[in-house]
């Protein structure tokens, strides 16, 4: 037998509000968090899936790949950086796509390589290209030819890959000439000269700032985690998404305080007691946190029903993504906030005296 | 401290000149003026007195709710008047039992789980022999057929029967009870009385039983009255 658990077992009702309004923040914090995975999975797959050290950006792109333009001179001086093992072009075009027996238009990336990406096949021929598993969704089917853009470029599906988009356009993986093909169709004002590309993708260990010494200025390199973040609004969708679960976790923790504060007072007849028969400040205390650990565990369990039904209900157009990771860090932040928020109680908790149980008639 | 070989060979509760004074703002309010009592095994004493008089004080003191401004108070020959608060804890789960006035059960188990909340204390794991124990209590309390029911189902009289269970779990050799039957009808509190009386005696348990009926002291083997916060000893009851 075990004083907190058998309240909880024999009492449910008395923690029926905490539990409620603890699976909706549990809820929401699981459904901030998926449109953030959604929002950052989406607009950065095309990167992160890149096999490569080092993203090199001409030096006045700030960082944007659709500003950067590096000519064949500078990758030649690149490609002499001694630890640079591995080097290739890579080159973006967001454009709508015309899909076969469909109304809408796909949105679309098409994204022109030599080096595959992870679980990317190497490039494909002329006019061919490998279309991410979120084109499904616009009705794009093996074997179907989209047309690109206002020019209508054809570029024929031949295969599926996942988790590959860009900036939350599908990606359209192709070879650099049918890129600069659609390119130079379809974005006349930025037409890209033979041979040059948007940017350099490198593998082996030389560091960005010996590569943007050998090009003497003419490059900005990142590391690939840095080229993610540097995506345009991915690091503030980051940072405003995770002050704001940062806050709910916080208001959890004022929810947990003030839920066990209010407990408490109502149990200090009886914690008298208990004193008084030998129970100690710890032993009530570590009963109050077991207590408010429970309750979040059982509305974490709630809250993550009703955003998988939520996920469930939703269109698939908002990017709501519930990764198993994002379970943990939502279990682990209301665990965290359970503790620290039952931590309000201890003073009370410690300040109850025993002698209060003598003399008390009520 | 010093007593006497043979009165400290049969005493339980042994205060000498123990004072408590609480400060507020300026004043000192002296709560208990150089009480000194003695109490010995399977005897039974009742304090009276009015409102305010100090007997709450005594027996907080007593069971080491309360630490004396001066003064000593040794029970089973330990001198708990320099205890800590830790000290105190450990000394209250093993060598005392308290009846309280009214919030005195935990309202979510059941009889038997009451009693069992002692041994949990303890670090126990409320197993066979606890809980052997704690039926044969409750039986021998009248309260074999409750085992299983909550506060909330039994009456005044049955709840305060439990919590005489619960006091003698550990069987400590002191019982102090607060006002045990100021919550009860005249009939059912000479009921609890009664049975205080048979159980403090079969094993030879002492008790402090702090009353403000004084048709209850005729149960009691000695009555101390408290005034002021001094103690007049010497009226002498027979049970």
């Amino acid at each position: 037998m075990n004083l907190a658990l058998t309240e909880l077992r024999r009492q449910p009702g008395r923690f029926v509000v905490a539990t409620v309004v603890l699976s909706f923040l549990a809820t929401l914090l699981l459904f901030l968090g998926g449109l953030l995975d959604g929002l950052y999975l989406g607009s950065t797959g095309a990167i992160r899936a890149q096999n490569a050290d080092s993203i090199v950006f001409s030096s006045s792109a700030r960082d944007s790949f659709l500003r950067s333009r590096i000519t064949p001179e500078i990758r030649a001086e690149v490609e002499q950086v001694p630890g640079v093992t591995a080097v290739g072009g890579l080159g973006f075009a967001l454009l709508g796509a015309e899909v076969p027996g469909e109304t809408d238009f796909a949105d679309v990336a098409v994204a022109g390589y030599e080096l595959p990406p992870r679980g990317v096949p190497a490039p494909p021929v002329d006019g061919e290209g490998y279309a991410d598993e979120r084109l499904q969704d616009f009705g794009v089917g093996k074997g179907d030819t989209l047309l690109l853009g206002p020019a209508r470029t054809p570029v024929t599906v031949i295969g599926f890959v996942s988790d590959t988009n860009y900036l939350l356009q599908g990606g359209l993986w192709v070879n650099l000439n049918t890129w600069r093909t659609v390119q130079n169709a379809n974005r006349p004002d930025s037409n890209v000269p033979d041979d040059v590309v948007q940017a350099l993708v490198v593998q082996g260990d030389a560091p960005p700032s010996t590569i943007d010494a050998a090009t003497a200025g003419a490059t900005k390199t990142l590391t690939r985690d840095e080229a993610v973040l540097a995506l345009p609004g991915v690091k503030q969708q980051k940072s405003t998404f995770n002050q704001i679960i940062y806050s709910t976790l916080v208001v959890v923790l004022a929810v947990v305080g003030l839920f066990f504060s209010l407990l408490t007072l109502e149990r200090t007849g009886l914690y008298g007691v208990l004193k008084a028969i030998g129970a100690s400040s710890r032993r009530l205390f570590a009963g109050v946190v077991v207590q408010s650990v429970i309750v979040s565990l059982i509305a974490f369990v709630i809250g993550s029903l009703l955003a998988l039904v939520a996920s469930a209900a939703l269109p698939r157009s908002v990017p709501l993504q519930l990764t198993p990771s994002r379970f943990i860090f939502t279990l682990a932040g209301l665990v965290v906030a359970a503790v620290f928020g039952s931590a309000i109680s201890l003073r009370r908790v410690t300040r109850i005296d025993p002698a209060s149980a003598i003399g008390s008639a009520s | 401290m010093s007593l006497d070989p043979n009165a400290a060979h049969s005493t339980v509760l042994h205060l000498t000149d123990v004072r408590k004074v609480y400060r507020s703002g300026d004043a000192d309010i002296i709560a208990l003026d150089h009480a000194t009592l003695s109490v010995h095994h399977g005897e039974i004493v009742a304090l009276l007195g009015p409102s305010g008089s100090g007997k709450t004080t005594l027996l907080s003191i007593a069971g080491g709710l309360l630490t004396p401004t001066e003064g000593s108070v040794v029970v089973n020959d330990h001198d708990i008047s320099t205890y800590s608060a830790k000290q105190l804890t450990e000394f209250r789960r093993t060598n005392v039992g308290f009846v309280f006035q009214s919030v005195n059960l935990v309202p979510f188990l059941t009889a038997e789980e009451n009693l069992l909340v002692v041994d949990e204390l303890g670090g126990g794991k409320g197993g066979k022999a606890a809980k052997q124990r704690a039926r044969d209590l409750l039986a021998e309390l009248g309260l074999g057929s409750r085992l299983k029911n909550l506060p909330a189902q039994l009456s005044g009289g049955e709840r305060q029967r439990v919590a005489i269970g619960r006091a003698l779990f550990n069987s400590p050799s002191l019982v102090l009870f607060d006002e045990p039957t100021s919550a009860l009808d005249t009939k059912i509190g000479e009921q609890v009385m009664e049975l205080i009386q048979t159980e403090m005696k079969s094993r030879n348990t002492a008790a402090v039983i702090v009353t403000h009926d004084n048709r209850m002291t005729h149960y009691a083997d000695r009555t101390v009255r408290i005034v002021d916060g001094r103690l007049e000893t010497g009226l002498l009851t027979t049970g």
